[in-house]
């Protein structure tokens, strides 16, 4: 059904991202914006965290307890890469609107600047708190 | 002036077009960008520093008045 017949010449296809090859440009665009929505989500929770401590004892033990959990510390360690990634994003495309760095060659070196930084952030952030916690 | 100007002249009259502050908008968002570059780091920092804080612990360090003790 899909395939044309003779008569019809193969036309190309439109960009569909689950037909396209994903790129470093690419999943880093599709990322930035993935996480720009992710933190707009913790920036509620953040609220929350607020309230609770604004509540009382018992409310701020509760909220403590669930970030303390196995799964609280996975999505703050998600969280936290997230900033990150959306940081350097960021501050990756304030240079691009300097009109700057848009070679082929350069956009690969400052995205995988961004990823490498992200993780390295991201570990020095956690070090920080583990240092803090003890 | 009038050389390039695509509109009907009924267009012109009641100020259809551009808003005209779309370079200023660009640049708040330029300047804020850049001002939450330093605030951002700041904030996690603060966060980080709060790490297996307690109540009583976190309660002043965010300057929240103790509305309960």
């Amino acid at each position: 059904m899909a395939s044309s017949s003779p008569s019809e010449p193969q036309r190309p296809l439109s960009p569909n991202i689950q037909l396209y090859r994903p790129q470093l440009t690419s999943v880093l665009s599709i990322l930035n914006r993935f996480t720009g929505v992710l933190l707009s989500i913790a920036a509620v929770a953040l609220v929350i965290w607020l309230l609770a401590a604004a509540a009382g004892p018992q409310a701020y033990a509760v909220v403590q307890a669930a970030l303390a959990s196995w799964t609280g510390q996975v999505t703050l360690f998600g969280c936290t890469f997230a900033f990150f990634l959306h940081f350097f994003g960021g501050i990756r495309h304030l240079v691009w609107d300097t009109v700057h760095g848009f070679e082929l060659r350069t956009i690969y070196m400052s995205g995988w600047a961004v990823v490498a930084a992200s993780i390295v952030m991201t570990a020095v952030a956690w070090i920080a708190s583990v240092y803090i916690g003890r | 002036m009038e050389r390039d100007d695509m509109r009907t002249p009924l267009a012109r009259s009641i100020g259809l077009g551009s808003a005209k502050d779309g370079v200023h908008h660009w640049w708040m968002q330029r300047v804020s960008a850049i001002a939450l570059v330093p605030l951002t780091v700041w904030f996690i920092a603060a966060i980080i520093a709060q790490t297996e804080a307690d109540y009583t612990a976190f309660s002043p360090g965010c300057g929240i008045p103790s509305l309960i003790s």
